[in-house]
């Protein structure tokens, strides 16, 4: 038996990352064992890539669709004329930007990104803890997901509506561009439900990740947004841009047909 | 895939762990598949094949005493079920079979 302990950082990620104290004993019990420093760090990185893999992957997959899904522009819009007026505006606008993986500003279907669920979470939540501190009663989580749902769908809903009124209004774009081609309800009613839908989107993803077990399905949409965000898109030619607007209504389709009754109930 | 069925590596885990008994846990185990593959064996893979196995209903888990040589961390033993040695068996079987009608193999040559 060795009297040295093995590496505290490599044991912290591994209690800390793990979620598997017999497997961290295993390790320390193997170090005492004889076994190598460079023995007990190899077990540690590829033992967390192996039990958070399902959670890696899936969080490449989500960059990959806030990456295609921000060049997808809202009906009616004209996606260079907002990053044109975009390009002059800061602060809020661009921190809420960065959070919806750039859709924001360019006009992208994805633009209100996972936020109205978050939104919806919290308010839930919240309510229910008045609940609980005012008549001591505990709402059932049957009842806070449902709610949460309902709430998110009602919360998207109506942030698409003012965001097909705030761009309706733009008249200042750099250069003289029209920002909504035909204004009215021709343009809002297709600009909410695709606003729409793609949040419900993001959310049937962030459920079904959560529901596997893979990791905080909420958590993963966010930060997988985030990270596009950080990144400027780049224009693409017409063919490319139809063929993904193809490639994303067949997905999307597919993943409706097979989990939209299942998600609603 | 069926539920019933099992990767190369899960069949490695749960021969081990028939052939170790009422003693298996993940060190042991991943030593014994070490020893006949001749290849070095990470514990973190061998308790992702345990947790599937155990999903699978082929294995049963049950925790020990915490002892001070780990940290005071308890170790965790699995166990065979009826149902993982049926599916050892039967992967046995198929095998055996299949390798006596291979040419190659005949006579005891690899």
């Amino acid at each position: 038996m060795r009297s040295s302990p093995p590496p505290a950082l490599a044991v912290w990620l591994l209690e800390r990352f793990s979620g598997n104290n017999a497997l961290v004993g295993d390790l320390v019990e193997a170090f005492g064992a004889q076994r190598s420093t460079l023995w007990f760090w190899k077990q540690t990185m590829v033992a967390l890539l192996v039990i958070h893999a399902g959670a890696l992957l899936a969080l490449t997959g989500l960059v990959a669709l806030f990456a295609i899904g921000r060049r997808i522009a809202i009906p009616g819009v004209n996606a260079d004329a907002l990053a044109a007026l975009a390009s002059g505006t800061g602060g809020t606008f661009r921190v809420y930007d960065v959070l919806s993986g750039g859709s924001l500003a360019r006009g992208s279907v994805l633009a209100l990104a996972i936020h109205p669920y978050t939104t919806a979470a919290t308010a839930v939540e919240l309510g229910a803890w008045l609940r609980r501190r005012a008549s001591g009663r505990i709402t059932g989580s049957k009842w806070i997901v449902r709610g949460t749902r309902m709430l998110a769908i009602i919360v998207a809903g109506t942030q698409a509506l003012g965001l097909t009124l705030f761009l309706e209004r733009q008249s200042q774009v750099p250069g003289g561009l029209a920002l909504v081609g035909h204004s009215g309800w021709t343009f809002r009613i297709p600009a909410i439900l695709a606003l729409t839908c793609s949040t419900l989107f993001l959310m049937m993803i962030s459920d079904r990740l959560s529901k596997a077990g893979t990791a905080n399905g909420l958590l993963l949409v966010f930060a997988a947004g985030a990270f596009v965000g950080l990144f400027p898109a780049r224009s693409i030619g017409v063919v490319p841009q139809l063929a993904m607007n193809l490639a994303i209504v067949w997905i999307t389709s597919q993943a409706y047909r097979r989990d939209l009754c299942a998600f609603a109930r | 895939m069926s539920r019933g069925a099992f990767s190369h590596f899960e069949l490695l885990v749960l021969t081990a762990v028939v052939r170790l008994g009422d003693g298996a846990y993940g060190v042991n185990i991943a030593g014994e598949i070490e020893e006949h593959s001749g290849r070095a064996v990470v514990v973190g893979s061998v308790y992702g094949a345990l947790e599937r196995l155990e999903g699978k209903g082929f294995v049963t888990s049950r925790l020990a005493d915490p002892t001070p040589e780990r940290g005071g961390r308890a170790k965790k033993y699995f166990r065979v079920t009826a149902a993982g040695l049926r599916h050892v068996r039967e992967a046995q079987r198929v095998l055996t079979a299949l390798w006596r009608r291979v040419p190659q193999f005949k006579g005891g040559l690899a």
